[in-house]
């Protein structure tokens, strides 16, 4: 409560042009964004254009944030970035990114599948490539609802959905993820 | 059918224990314990969640983004006035006039200290009267490029550039403004000791910025910026010579480059915890090479032992009885990471790198971020 409520009074700062505050927000939020954005592109270096993108616009149009209309900050700023990657994939949408295959093809080389690793650690890796199986609706709620831990209320927020619809899916990605991760590790094994 | 009202079952446990964990902020491997008795497989969701939500990106990945980033973000923040300035403009006018003012003009102390040197030694004064009129003459034959500078800092300033500039690095395309005002703020430096501030914040300036760049492992440019550094140190050091030949008042002065060399000190020892060997290495004999020069010229390296009398007590709020200068320029903030001591902690504040569902508000004040492994940011701007 008491962080909510330190939350809340940097938020109103920053609306008013506080820098400080707003480079307090910076510094408690980007670990999430940028991680967020990191599983949906897949590659550091879109991954940190879009970040760069999602915190100057934030910067730009934090004046219009109102706790009454938004589920919370968080909500808010995950919606930017949650646009920002629906920008990306659009103008990506002709371009395959050669950086983006590249580091994907990186990757693999790099964790062929030591076993003791993959059976008990998840990776960013082992996680990419599993959403990368999952529909773009289950893929949201897991990074939003379970990586990033926001509550089901914020997840339909950003989504457009009802709260309840965002409980129906986050049971059946969860089922999927767990499901398409052990056959991955079965077939490695 | 069965299925169905199994699936759902199963769907409503998983969500009151999620729920609850959340709510209650227990451990979801507890959770998942919990539904071990009842459901293997919701158990086993629970716990491919617990993974989630420990999920981290690579640390260093995260720690460059973050610094590039904030770099960005502080020259979008700060090309704009703060809330209460934004609401009150500047009178850039006067603004300007006092910058200029606490940066250039000598203390009270140092006019009283030169009347005196004047009645004590004419000859020392024609000297200097000489001086000041050669300088006058090679001002007055660069006027056009006085004047276009000056016209350069006041429109930066006007247009509110000049404070972003301040924290520019050499890549940035404020960093000509940045100069330009250096060499405006020399060129109107009248007298030794004023002259010998401003070069003294300019070498602090080349400091922080080869420090900056250190951080952000951009060793060659860090290099060059410690070999400009070691040039206006040198420059400022015979400058606090020839003044000390004059019998000026140099304990504001001397003060200054104490603090410099203790500054640059820390950078190396900074340096030399983040592993950037070649640049500790070369801030250390930076800094070697600066105290010969300091002794050379009589000056203490210890801050508030200065070699100079006059520096020990009060004189009319030039000093703080402790060495410490009261006109020295402070240098300018940099917008990019600030040196930490310890454990990556920057001088301004700790504070703890957000961890995944975590929002705890950091006490930094600062967007740009210290490279170090722990995230720790100092609170200056």
């Amino acid at each position: 409560m008491i962080i909510e409520e330190q939350e809340s009074a940097l938020v109103t700062r920053a609306t008013q042009r506080d820098h400080d505050a707003f480079t307090q927000l910076y510094q408690m939020y980007f670990d999430r964004i940028y991680r967020y954005i990191r599983l949906k592109l897949g590659n550091a270096v879109d991954a940190e254009d879009t970040t760069s993108a999602v915190f100057c616009n934030a910067w730009r149009t934090i004046h219009n944030f109102s706790p009454q209309r938004e589920s919370s900050f968080a909500a808010w700023l995950f919606r930017l970035a949650h646009n920002a990657v629906v920008d990306r994939f659009r103008s990506m949408r002709d371009v395959i990114s050669l950086d983006a295959t590249g580091e994907r093809l990186a990757i693999r080389a790099i964790h062929p599948g030591p076993e003791a690793q993959i059976e008990r650690k998840l990776t960013i890796y082992e996680l990419s490539t599993a959403l990368d199986l999952l529909t773009e609706e289950q893929r949201e709620v897991v990074l939003l609802r379970f990586v990033e831990g926001l509550s089901a209320r914020e997840v339909g927020d950003i989504m457009g959905k009802q709260e309840g619809a965002v409980r129906g899916m986050q049971f059946r990605a969860i089922e999927s993820l767990r499901r398409v991760m052990i056959q991955r590790r079965d077939a490695i094994d | 059918m069965d299925d169905e009202l199994d699936d759902l079952r199963r769907e409503r446990l998983f969500d009151s224990l999620l729920s609850a964990g959340d709510h209650w902020h227990m451990p979801l491997d507890a959770q998942a314990e919990r539904a071990a008795d009842t459901d293997a497989g919701v158990a086993e969701d629970l716990a491919l969640l617990a993974q989630l939500r420990a999920l981290q990106t690579g640390r260093e990945e995260t720690e460059f983004a973050r610094a590039r980033i904030a770099r960005q973000l502080d020259e979008l923040l700060y090309a704009e006035p703060m809330g209460a300035e934004a609401a009150q403009p500047l009178d850039a006018h006067d603004w300007m006039r006092s910058r200029l003012r606490a940066l250039t003009a000598p203390p009270a102390d140092e006019l009283a200290a030169a009347r005196r040197s004047a009645e004590r030694q004419a000859a020392d004064r024609a000297a200097r009267l000489a001086r000041r009129q050669a300088i006058t003459r090679v001002v007055a034959g660069h006027t056009a490029t006085l004047v276009g500078a000056a016209l350069l800092l006041v429109c930066a300033t006007l247009t509110g550039v000049s404070a972003a500039a301040a924290r520019a690095l050499p890549e940035s395309p404020l960093y000509a403004v940045k100069r330009a005002e250096e060499t405006t703020l020399l060129a109107i430096s009248w007298g030794d000791v004023s002259r010998g501030q401003t070069l003294n914040m300019i070498a602090n300036h080349r400091l922080t910025e080869a420090a900056s760049e250190a951080d952000l492992h951009r060793i060659p440019e860090a290099h060059s910026l410690l070999h400009q550094f070691d040039s206006t140190f040198t420059e400022l050091i015979t400058l606090t010579r020839h003044a000390q030949a004059q019998h000026e008042d140099t304990s504001s002065l001397t003060s200054g480059i104490q603090a410099t060399v203790v500054s640059e000190q820390s950078i190396g020892a900074t340096a030399s915890a983040h592993g950037e060997v070649s640049f500790a290495a070369a801030v250390t004999s930076s800094a070697q090479s600066a105290m010969t020069q300091m002794q050379a010229a009589g000056i203490g390296t210890n801050p508030g032992h200065s070699h100079d009398h006059s520096n020990n007590g009060n004189h009319n709020g030039a000093g703080n009885g402790n060495g410490a200068p009261a006109q020295t320029p402070t240098p300018k903030p940099t917008h990019t990471p600030r040196t930490g001591s310890g454990s990556g902690a920057g001088p301004g504040g700790t504070v703890s790198t957000p961890t995944v569902g975590s929002t705890t508000p950091s006490a930094n004040a600062s967007i740009t971020p210290s490279t170090s492994p722990s995230g720790a940011h100092n609170g200056n701007h």
